[in-house]
């Protein structure tokens, strides 16, 4: 069976002037190759000579060294402990090759680990190489074999290796002396890519070729040869199965045009616009045949310009660079806009679908959201779900963050369109990935987004926030405040009981914001929360809304009750302060009274609390702009029990001479 | 232009119509047997002969050789160079059976065995008992010559015998590199003819489309052209009513790589033009074969069916397995390659935009491909000569102006496939072009400048004559000449 085989390039002729400078492609002719496993192979090259025989089974050799022959029986013993040598040190070497491999799958292309590892094979390839030089292994189903002798063995279809290179019907593989790392590096990565394929098109001779190694060449069987048996039997009989145009035998008459009767040869010019004009070739149908051409064409029209040079460099350049996203996805516009049948429209969804994921993958944002706001717009122009044909949304919205992890410089800022095009199915993803610390610098983007998809289904995001670890709980509150009415609100409203003190803080500002009749229970129960930041978040969004004597009233009440129950004693000096300076400001006989009664409270051994609220009632009552309030404070500077008394006096003294701490 | 003798050529003078009838039976009989062989032998190295697929094989071969037989007694199937021959009749490859025949020339070739020779009223037995011994009892190591003799004569087989290989005169090792550049090449265009065909089927059928092969095919193709190996460009001269639109696709494929590697693309982006070249009309499958091969002119509804092909071509291609770079290519090039430069062709695009580079490529290949085939509506095709002259003239505001000129450079002025009349009056085919000299191919000598034909078929490489322009001897080319004149269908000339 013939094989084909890449080898580095000799006796190469010159290339003809070319446009462009890019690098061109210079990779070998193929050319036949010994038969390994083959039926048989082609004559004259002069590999099939009599003495074949001798080398041993079909396994690798290493070149330029005669392991075979040429030995007497004095140097066997020898011979036979080199060969060990050499199989132990190629086993090792595969060993390291295979770590090497599993690294470059597990770990990103800049982890230490991962380069040390791959230094290390690097090294280990080198040293084997100069040793024995060019090691040529022969692949068979699970083994890569030297000298007939299994240097690599796995058994596993999905992690073996050689089943990788069998499997696609390459049958050798030699690394050359002079390996650079770079090759090796590359040859592991292309060998990881198709160890996690399996797509038909991802063919690894084809992946190899493309990488034009110089110093790792391989064979391999044409896939018709892979598959001889069923296909050469197919070829002769599906021969028949579809019917190309042919010839047929037509007569002289036929050459005639029906309609003009002019000769076919004879006929020229044509319509233009015409397109059913007659004569044609094939597609082109146009192009009649014309007189014979008797002048000669000229060389000057071959001359390119300068300009023209210079205009086709940059074509080639830029060839280089695009990528076909918009041309591809204005062709699927086109086609998909006058397509009729709904079968081939679903088709062409796909493809819209499949070029999504491509985008996206490629983290080329911009064209994502042409393409996923065209395929909703056609999709709903035909009466079906716009949402109907795009990808799992967790699927894209994943493959986005990750295209982007893997394009550092492509813009993010079209993130948020993007995902709002996936619509509410995309919440729960969305919120996934706001739970991902490492993904910080996006979590921007994330709650923009998510923002305007819980405008269209605030529910989704509601029953996230309950779940959600406390930095993402808080973004989503933050997302609820700004999506407003009233789900969001029930939904902040709800947060403020969330068991985490910083998500209830959160809920507490935004509530503030919401400035909503309804929220205000939840304000003021705030205040009494057990955690100091969320009491004085409260307050602090309390202060800024206070409203109708009925809402000041209320707050207040609520005000004068953690002050007056055990909360207190958990209040912070300035928290406590916060809290009188609210009760200064909101007044009112309530809190007068209230506050009067503090003043005199006593007993016999007093808490430090008891004594501290009197102090801070007195204070407070000071600076109430009540004559009423005035008036307590006078009576209880008369007060018999000494700290009512000095607690008042203190007060009225500081009322005549503020001190510079109360100004402050 | 003088067409003096070339009326009345050899060839015309043997043209007995019975002759010709004869030769035309032995040549389907042969293919078939060469078919049925090739198949018999694969068969048989996996079947035990017991097995259902040996016998239908079996059956089959024996069937073609009872053919051949009553078309005269016995007869010897031979293999020189690489050509089979039925006694002294070449059996000229075609697309269908290339693989066939290659693979009996291969396996003859392995055991130094000339040919196989077939006495009448050979038996199944014989069959089976010769194949057995051809076969041997490993693939690595085939009998050879002697060894099947005397195994032969061991068993008594007598109506089945190996011929001795032909001791060749020893070839020019210059000339015998080249003879094997051009079996690659040979090997490269017709395995990537049968690549488009399986995905052309496929994709009739819906089912999956194995792009692997195609790809791989593609590959060898871009390998050959980057080595310089420009027979792979006269391949394309050849010119198969049956399988046309394979062979159409696969030839703009190889101009396409063509143009493509003088343009200085890369290696990848010379593949991806290769495959977008090769399925450039892949929504031609959905095209009825009565519009496709309809003689003359086509009603306004048929040629709105075939405007449709691009459009279809997209459609196919979006059913691959997601969208590659690659499949976005093939889809950019079979959308875009009637649309024009000019945007004067189809399909009318809504919002107007330029050609893509590689579009505009296929484009001018498959035009100047489609013009000089044979086709049912276009008998008399135009030569290259003509088709370039013509796109250059009459339709130039249709194509890239610089890529029109670029092509040219690359197949030069006189493409292969073209006949042109030397200075020394001798008539010749365009066999390749000269990357260096677009005026000065490689020509393969067909008739002295007398008129008799060239006995030695000697090849001139114009660009390379080791003599000065205008020195004695130099050979120029003086006119490209219409096969029509000289009763040469140039197409039967690739080799």
């Amino acid at each position: 069976m013939p094989e084909e085989r890449f080898e580095p390039e000799r006796n190469r002729p010159p290339d003809p002037p070319r446009i462009s400078d890019e690098p061109a492609g210079r990779k070998p002719l193929k050319l036949p190759n010994t038969p390994i496993n083959g039926f048989g192979a082609p004559p004259g090259t002069g590999e099939e000579s009599d003495d074949a025989g001798d080398t041993p089974q079909s396994g690798g050799t290493v070149a330029g060294t005669p392991l075979g022959g040429g030995s007497s029986g004095f140097d066997l013993l020898a011979l036979e402990q080199r060969e060990q040598q050499t199989l132990t040190r190629l086993r090792d070497l595969m060993r390291v090759l295979v770590r090497a491999l599993k690294a470059k799958r597990m770990y990103p292309a800049n982890n230490p680990l991962l380069q040390r590892i791959l230094a290390e094979a690097s090294i280990a390839m080198n040293e084997t190489l100069e040793q024995l030089g060019d090691v040529r292994l022969t692949v068979s189903q699970f083994d890569f074999l030297f000298l007939g002798q299994s240097v690599y063995s796995n058994p596993n279809r999905k992690e073996s290796i050689a089943f990788r290179f069998a499997k696609d019907g390459i049958t050798e593989l030699v690394f050359q002396d002079g390996l650079p790392s770079e090759q090796l590096e590359e040859f592991l990565t292309v060998l990881g890519a198709a160890l996690e394929s399996s797509a038909l098109e991802d063919d690894l001779v084809t992946l190899l070729w493309e990488q034009e190694f110089s110093h790792i060449s391989y064979a391999y069987l044409a896939i018709d040869d892979m598959q001889e048996n069923g296909s050469s039997a197919l070829s002769v009989d599906e021969s028949s199965d579809m019917t190309w145009p042919a010839t047929g035998d037509t007569d002289e008459a036929e050459s005639r045009d029906e309609v003009t009767g002019v000769p076919w040869t004879e006929h020229q010019g044509w319509i233009d616009g015409d397109g059913g004009s007659g004569h044609r070739a094939d597609d082109w149908n146009e192009l009649v045949p014309v007189v014979r051409v008797e002048d000669r064409c000229s060389n000057d029209f071959l001359h390119l310009t300068s300009q023209e040079i210079e205009t086709l460099a940059e074509e080639i350049h830029l060839e280089h660079s695009r990528s076909l996203h918009d041309v591809v996805l204005e062709i699927l516009t086109e086609v998909a806009e006058d397509e009729t049948t709904p079968e081939a429209f679903a088709d062409l969804a796909r493809a819209f679908a499949d070029l999504l994921i491509v985008v996206v993958q490629e983290a080329d944002l911009q064209h994502a959201v042409e393409i996923a706001a065209t395929l909703k717009t056609l999709s709903a122009s035909r009466g079906h779900d716009p949402m109907g044909f795009l990808p799992d949304p967790r699927d894209l919205t994943a493959q986005a963050i990750s295209g982007l992890g893997r394009h550092p410089e492509a813009d993010a800022s079209l993130l948020p369109e993007f995902l709002v095009h996936l619509g509410p199915r995309a919440i729960d993803p969305v919120c996934d990935l706001l739970v991902d610390v490492d993904l910080h610098a996006l979590h921007g983007a994330l709650q923009l987004a998510l923002v305007e998809l819980a405008k269209q289904d605030p529910r989704a995001l509601l029953a996230r926030v309950h779940s959600a670890p406390p930095h993402a709980a808080r973004a989503l509150v933050q997302v609820l405040a700004q999506v407003g009415g009233s789900e969001a609100e029930q939904g902040l409203a709800a947060a403020t009981s969330h068991p985490e003190a910083r998500v209830r803080k959160e809920a507490i500002a935004a509530l503030a914001q919401v400035s909503s009749g309804t929220t205000r229970p939840y304000l003021l129960r705030a205040l009494d929360d057990e955690e100091p930041q969320v009491r004085a978040a409260a307050l602090f969004a309390m202060r800024d809304s206070f409203g109708h004597s009925e809402e000041n009233q209320a707050l207040a009440e609520r005000l004068l009750a953690v002050l007056g129950g055990p909360r207190f004693g958990d209040q912070s000096a300035v928290e406590r302060n916060a809290f009188f300076d609210a009760l200064v400001t909101l007044g009112g006989p309530t809190v007068i009274a209230t506050l009067e009664a503090w003043i005199g409270a006593w007993r016999l051994g007093g808490g430090s609390d008891v004594k501290a609220r009197r102090e801070l009632a007195a204070g407070a009552l000071a600076r109430i702009s009540d004559p009423r309030a005035q008036a307590a404070l006078r009576k209880y500077a008369n007060s018999l029990i000494p700290a009512v008394r000095g607690a008042s006096r203190r007060a009225l003294s500081g009322m005549n001479h503020p001190s510079e701490e109360q100004a402050a | 232009m003088s067409h003096g003798y070339e009326g009345n050529t050899a060839r015309d003078l043997s043209r007995d119509m019975d002759d010709e009838a004869h030769s035309s039976r032995v040549t389907v009989a042969g293919r078939a047997l060469a078919a049925n062989l090739s198949v018999f032998w694969k068969t048989a190295r996996l079947y035990d002969s017991r097995n259902v697929a040996y016998g239908q094989s079996l059956q089959n071969l024996l069937d073609s050789l009872i053919a051949l037989h009553s078309l005269g007694s016995d007869f010897t199937l031979q293999v020189v160079g690489d050509c089979l021959y039925i006694n002294d009749q070449r059996l000229r490859v075609d697309v269908v059976g290339y693989a066939s025949h290659q693979f009996i020339v291969d396996e003859l070739a392995r055991r130094k065995v000339g040919g196989l020779r077939f006495i009448g009223g050979v038996e199944r037995s014989e069959l089976t008992a010769f194949t057995r011994i051809f076969l041997g009892e490993s693939a690595q190591h085939p009998p050879d010559f002697e060894q099947m003799v005397a195994q032969c004569e061991a068993q008594g087989l007598t109506r089945i015998q190996p011929v001795r290989e032909l001791m060749l005169p020893p070839q020019d090792p210059h000339e015998s590199e080249t003879s094997g550049r051009r079996m690659v090449a040979k090997k490269t265009f017709f395995r990537a003819i049968q690549s488009t065909k399986n995905v052309m089927l496929s994709a009739r059928r819906g089912k999956a489309v194995d792009l692997r092969q195609a790809k791989r095919a593609v590959q060898s193709i871009v390998d050959l052209i980057l080595s310089q190996e420009l027979s792979l460009m006269g391949m394309t001269t050849l010119k198969d009513y049956d399988e046309y639109t394979y062979q159409h696709c696969v030839n703009v494929a190889i101009l396409s790589i063509a143009v493509g590697h003088r343009l200085g693309l890369t290696k990848q982006q010379l593949s991806q033009l290769g495959v977008s070249g090769l399925f450039h009309d892949i929504g031609k499958v959905v095209i009825p074969n009565e519009i496709l091969a309809k003689p003359g002119r086509l009603s306004p509804e048929e040629w709105t069916k075939m405007q449709s092909h691009p459009i279809e071509g997209v459609k196919i291609i979006t059913r691959l397995h997601g969208l590659s770079p690659l499949a976005m290519r093939a889809i950019a090039v079979a959308y875009e390659h009637h649309m024009n430069i000019d945007l004067s062709g189809y399909p009318q695009v809504k919002r107007p935009r330029g050609q893509n580079l590689m579009s505009r490529i296929v484009a001018i290949c498959d035009c100047f491909d489609a013009m000089t085939a044979h086709r049912s509506y276009q008998k008399h095709p135009f030569t290259p000569y003509e088709a370039l002259h013509y796109m250059t003239t009459k339709i130039p505001e249709r194509f890239d102006s610089t890529l029109l000129k670029v092509f040219i450079q690359t197949v030069g002025i006189y493409p292969p496939g073209t006949l042109v009349r030397l200075s020394g009056g001798e008539l010749a085919l365009s066999v390749y072009p000269n990357a260096e000299d677009v005026t000065a191919p490689v020509v393969k000598v067909l008739r002295e400048a007398s008129g008799m034909p060239s006995l030695d078929g000697r090849r001139i490489d114009l660009a390379n004559q080791g003599l000065s322009r205008g020195q004695m001897g130099f050979v120029t080319i003086t006119e490209a000449v219409h096969p029509e004149n000289v009763d040469i269908r140039p197409e039967e000339l690739v080799e």
